[in-house]
């Protein structure tokens, strides 16, 4: 990985394969791909996380025999096809986006890292083949092999996961190309699927889809049990929901550590701007809250707590971490945007790791369920939160990521569409997508208000 | 006491998976740690989610 | 190597025209459904037969994208910013139109359900034509290489776009009535396959009847094109289609529904195939051939290495899926929905519940 100093040597380097330069709304571009992200991501998570809960109510029906898991489980499974439905809408509008906003970033390389999209593709399809066959298969198809047609969901929701964070992995730290007279050449795409970064993306997003979709669902059921609902179809709900969620935040705070290292390597302006740090030293510290002032290149009103940036990036209390002035301030991102961004993320997730401490040990050593009505009440407040954080994460790491599309070699302003009227473009889809998040809200509503004896009615049920 | 002596293996997997796992995500960085540490992690996960919902204590009517 | 792809490219254009296009087809009958007590069983067998392959019949689209941008990467940023409208435009109408099939049961009222029930329409309408007018710009020469080098009015809004994009949303609904037809004979609904046979026949003869006119629009407006048409591979692709729609037709008559399924779907896939043969050795007319379009050599054979190995997952699934539908061991219920989308009470026919 080049060093803050030939950073920009690299860039100047790349012309775009599309000829000439960006064109004018790059702000705005920026703007609406960010929208239909922070859109599709929290359905992302639902992908990852839900199928496994669904498989695991599952089977505690087939272990129990007792219908009223099979209830929650297919009253989980309607959910889960209307949350996958929406997913492949957004995802189909995504999948636009990079071609109508940054066509000279698809242009240039596409042939990069396009393959890792021809894949994700391909898993997508049998993800949705295998969704159709599971949630219309129920009392369809025979007990065991119903079960086992939720398995490849799950796989996919990993291997999609995969897939679509190799690119943007690659996206920070590119590899598997080179730059010969402007040109992009020679492209590797093994390589620039499994490109360095992937390890720690994919494991800090797979763990943050745990949460975010195992709060949201406990979140549905805490407030069940706020109203008195303690039935054990809705203790179940809340169980195991919050089974999954609690005890992938641990986890995930040790994979955000795992990020926060190698981003000092591969990214350090990135990490600087977490900061804030104005020059490189060693035994940097970390600032919590306070204003990052661009003309004094100074945070302000802060509160400093000492050596603990180097010791968060490095693991050493005297290690050396770069600042934002190495490079020329155009070359470095919004800093506020992005150390609000990051703070807020760090602080929900110690937030959340906390509840799920304290909920894991209760069940486990004292063997029952919190008593408090706080508890039940911070898990309601749990599932907006942790949506909050997957933002909050996503902003971070890619509006840190800028001025650059492709870290190094191709600024965001290069890539963009020269068309002009992106904000009519823009207002459609704010629309477009309110309406669309009143009419899933509405929708998911009126299934959870559907009492759960409609999901056991008497059908005839396949013996096997 | 006969529940918690049924649960003592799948207790005593899931904390060692974490306390194991833990240790070689902070301690190392080599890839191949990285997906032990990872890869313990999630067997801690995994292994948790049968603790902690189990169906004797889902069946558990409380107050 | 670039051959390879640009086929897989057309494999998937064409899956998607008779898959997605069938089920675009089969929100165009909702529309036209009528009233409360025919209507009603027309719109629940719609909902009964789209229900569970809907994700899957859409999937394709994003494969062919994602193809293109890997394989031809100049040529999708060129196309992606000239046809910038009309691929927003079908954009939005993917949104709206997988919200509202999801939402058509939950109306409350019957405004609310015929607003649901109008956007689905409309947007089933909207996509097809704006993917066949974009089709209609690149066949005709008006998309150049570079960012947004093109107009983007004059290039989709031209005779020979207007004349695909309506060809696209006839082919359409010429496709879903003869699945549904089928679709109603596995319900047990006999006078429905009849009201789905008169509605086929009518589409098929319209349908034939523009794409004959329409090469005569094509010969004014694109000449090479029609060139293209009417020689060589072109030529061969349109006939086999041609023939292949009157075969349909026959069998549809004939009220056998199993082979005109087939053949419905091979003239659509064979005049897909005809657009791209006209077009060679072009992938945008008349500037970049498919040699200077391709990716480099190591791209396209590992797109295509991923993609088999892709395929050995995907077949058999895909052939799972396919085979419990047509057996029948996923069907739903077949109940005949009223105009808010909702099983007509069997004591109080007509009436909301």
């Amino acid at each position: 990985m080049p060093d803050a100093a030939l950073l920009t040597l690299a860039a100047e380097r790349v012309s775009g394969a599309l000829g000439g330069a960006g064109g004018p709304d790059a702000i705005l571009a920026r703007r609406m791909q960010a929208l239909s992200l922070a859109v599709h991501i929290p359905i992302v998570c639902f992908g990852i996380a839900f199928p496994a809960m669904i498989l695991f109510v599952e089977g505690l029906y087939l272990r129990t025999g007792d219908v009223t898991y099979k209830a929650l489980a297919k009253r989980w499974s309607k959910v889960a096809i209307t949350i996958f439905a929406v997913g492949v809408v957004t995802g189909t509008i995504l999948s636009f986006e990079f071609g109508l906003l940054w066509p000279n970033f698809m242009a240039t390389f596409g042939e990069v890292f396009g393959v890792g999209f021809g894949l994700e593709g391909i898993s997508f399809f049998i993800e949705a083949i295998f969704i159709a066959v599971y949630v219309y298969g129920w009392d369809r198809l025979p007990r065991r092999t119903h079960f086992l047609t939720g398995i490849p969901v799950v796989i996919t929701g990993f291997t999609g996961s995969f897939l679509v964070m190799g690119v943007n992995a690659w996206m920070n730290d590119p590899v598997g190309f080179k730059v010969v007279d402007g040109k992009v050449v020679d492209p590797k795409p093994w390589e620039a699927l499994l490109a360095p970064n992937l390890g720690h993306e994919l494991t800090h997003m797979y763990f943050a889809g745990y949460m975010v979709a195992g709060f949201i669902v406990a979140g549905v059921y805490a407030t069940a049990w706020l109203r008195g609902r303690r039935d054990l179809y809705h203790r179940a709900g809340l169980v195991v929901a919050l089974s999954f969620a609690c005890l992938a935040a641990a986890p995930q705070g040790l994979a955000g550590d795992w990020a926060g290292r190698r981003v000092a390597v591969s990214q350090p302006i990135k990490l600087a701007a977490f900061e804030g740090l104005p020059r490189t030293e060693n035994g940097a510290p970390f600032t919590i809250g306070g204003y990052y002032d661009a003309s004094d290149n100074k945070v302000k009103y802060g509160i400093e707590i000492p050596k603990l940036l180097s010791l968060l990036s490095d693991h050493n209390p005297s290690g050396r971490v770069v600042g934002l002035s190495s490079v020329p301030p155009g070359d470095r991102p919004p800093v506020n945007v992005v150390r609000i961004a990051f703070q807020t993320m760090a602080a929900i997730g110690t937030a959340l790791a906390l509840l799920s401490l304290l909920f894991v040990l209760t069940c486990v050593f004292r063997r029952r369920l919190p008593r408090t009505q706080w508890f039940y009440r911070a898990v309601v407040v749990a599932g907006p939160l942790s949506l909050v954080a997957l933002i909050a994460g996503w902003t971070a790491t890619e509006v840190g990521r800028q001025p650059w599309v492709v870290y190094g070699y191709m600024r965001t302003t290069a890539a963009v569409t020269r068309s002009d009227n992106l904000e009519i473009g823009f207002a459609f889809l704010v629309v477009v997508y309110v309406g669309l998040a009143g009419a899933v809200a509405w929708l998911l509503r009126r299934l959870a208000a559907r009492p759960p004896e409609t999901e056991v009615a008497p059908a005839r049920e396949v013996a096997g | 006491m006969r529940e918690q002596f049924r649960g003592r293996p799948l207790l005593t997997v899931t904390i060692v998976c974490f306390v194991l796992g833990s240790a070689v995500m902070i301690l190392f960085d080599a890839p191949l740690a990285r997906i032990v540490g990872v890869a313990l992690l999630f067997g801690f996960v995994v292994s948790g989610v049968f603790l902690v919902a189990d169906p004797a204590f889902l069946a558990r009517d409380e107050e | 190597m670039a051959e390879v792809c640009l086929a897989l490219v057309v494999i998937g254009i064409a899956a998607y025209a008779v898959l997605g296009g069938a089920d675009f087809g089969g929100g165009f009958w909702d529309l036209s459904a009528g009233g409360a007590e025919g209507g009603g069983h027309l719109r629940g067998l719609v909902q009964r037969s789209m229900s569970p392959v809907w994700e899957a019949n859409h999937v394709w689209l994003i494969f062919v994208l994602v193809v293109v941008w890997t394989a031809f990467p100049v040529a999708f940023g060129s196309l992606m910013t000239t046809l910038a409208i009309p691929m927003f435009l079908a954009a939005v109408g993917i949104i709206f139109r997988g919200t509202a099939f999801a939402l058509r049961g939950h109306a409350a009222t019957i405004r609310e359900a015929r607003l649901i029930g109008a956007t689905f329409a409309l947007s089933s309408v909207l996509v097809p034509f704006c993917f066949g007018a974009a089709i209609g710009g690149i066949a005709s020469g008006r998309v150049p290489v570079g960012n947004q080098a093109g107009d983007t009015i004059t290039s989709w809004i031209n005779p020979t776009s207007v004349l695909i994009g309506v060809l696209a949303v006839l082919s359409g609904a010429y496709l879903a009535a003869v699945f549904l037809a089928g679709d109603a004979i596995r319900a047990g609904q006999p006078d429905l396959a009849r009201a789905f046979r008169t509605r086929a026949l009518g589409a098929g003869v319209v349908t034939g009847a523009v794409a004959l006119g329409g090469l005569l629009v094509i010969r004014s407006d694109a000449r090479a094109l029609f060139d293209g048409l009417t020689s060589g591979g072109g030529l061969v692709a349109v006939l086999v289609s041609a023939v292949a729609g009157a075969v349909t037709l026959g069998l549809v008559a004939s009220e056998r529904y199993g082979p005109a399924r087939i053949s419905a779907a091979g003239a659509v896939a064979a005049i897909t195939v005809g657009w791209v043969l006209a077009q060679d050795p072009y992938v945008l007319p008349p500037s970049l051939t498919l040699d200077q379009a391709a990716a480099s050599n190591t791209t396209l054979i590992t797109l295509v290495v991923a993609l088999a190995i892709g395929a050995i997952f995907l077949v058999p699934s895909l052939w799972y899926l396919y085979r419990l539908v047509l057996q029948g061991r996923l069907d739903q219920e077949f109940e005949p929905l009223h105009q808010r989308f909702q099983p007509i009470p069997d004591d109080d026919a007509g009436a909301p519940s």
